[in-house]
């Protein structure tokens, strides 16, 4: 049975990292995973924000977030830095709705509702779904 | 910089002002730490630092704005394994970002993309050149 995933490469696996993206998917092909690439995807920012004043530096992450909501919520990456800035600005966005309230107000892709939804992690199965917990944990 | 060296204390007026600031940004609480150290014997980094984590805490907790010359809080990594290992529950590698905010916010950027050579562009993957830029640019 095929599984169709929407995808993050980011911007290492597009340059240093070929080779890795390359082995990656093909493993992924014969594995029967589909792997949608997010059209007009940015960088994740590289860096998780550890600075509680400034929000706004989780636009990067958040945008790629929403988009991953609209194919169908299940983001896989195979970059651990993007991994972590995107699973990390997930589960913040998760625990603090003011914070996912301002960035909506920044982002012009924002949905009217939801706002962003999962982030999962090719090595792993943990998902996190904004404004809802994941059933596992 | 030399931890030993003397320094007045003053815990009145700005030094508290400051301290809060540090809280405020970290969202920690800097005198929750009783000075155990097993941040600093866990450091992957500490080889590199000036001062020690704890040490850094230390001078954070007094008020001591001198922590803000020190080349510690741009060593850190942000691996977290002081954060994982804190019996406190401190967050340290927040208390490093507030440190270099606060470093940026009196003298400008460390790091300008200017500054990189075009072999170090070329070479370097962009999720370095971009988080070093994020750290220390300002």
């Amino acid at each position: 049975m095929a599984r169709n995933y929407a995808y993050f490469p980011g911007c290492t696996l597009r340059s240093h990292a070929q080779d890795y993206e390359r082995q990656a998917l093909a493993a992924c092909g014969a594995l029967g995973i589909e792997l949608t690439e997010l059209p007009d995807w940015n960088c994740c920012g590289a860096t998780y924000p550890l600075n509680a004043e400034n929000v706004m530096e989780l636009i990067a992450p958040a945008r790629i977030l929403i988009d991953a909501g609209r194919y169908g919520g299940d983001l896989v990456t195979l970059c651990a830095v993007c991994f972590h800035v995107l699973r990390r600005s997930a589960h913040f966005l998760e625990t603090h709705p003011f914070a996912l309230e301002r960035l909506n107000a920044f982002v012009l892709e924002a949905p009217t509702t939801g706002g962003p939804t999962r982030a999962t992690c090719s090595k792993c199965c943990e998902m996190t779904s904004v404004g809802q917990r994941c059933a596992k944990r | 910089m030399d931890a030993s060296a003397a320094q007045p204390l003053d815990l009145s007026g700005r030094e508290a002002t400051w301290v809060r600031e540090i809280e405020t940004l970290s969202e920690q609480k800097l005198l929750a730490c009783y000075q155990c150290g097993r941040c600093s014997a866990g450091c992957p980094m500490v080889d590199e630092m000036d001062l020690l984590p704890n040490q850094v805490i230390r001078l954070a907790q007094l008020g001591m704005q001198s922590v803000l010359e020190s080349q510690a809080a741009w060593v850190c990594a942000a691996c977290l394994t002081c954060q994982a290992r804190c019996p406190k529950g401190i967050d340290l590698p927040r208390v490093m970002e507030a440190i270099r905010i606060l470093a940026l916010r009196a003298g400008g950027a460390r790091l300008l993309a200017g500054d990189l050579s075009p072999q170090a562009l070329a070479e370097a993957p962009p999720m370095a050149l971009i988080g070093a830029l994020r750290k220390a640019g300002g």
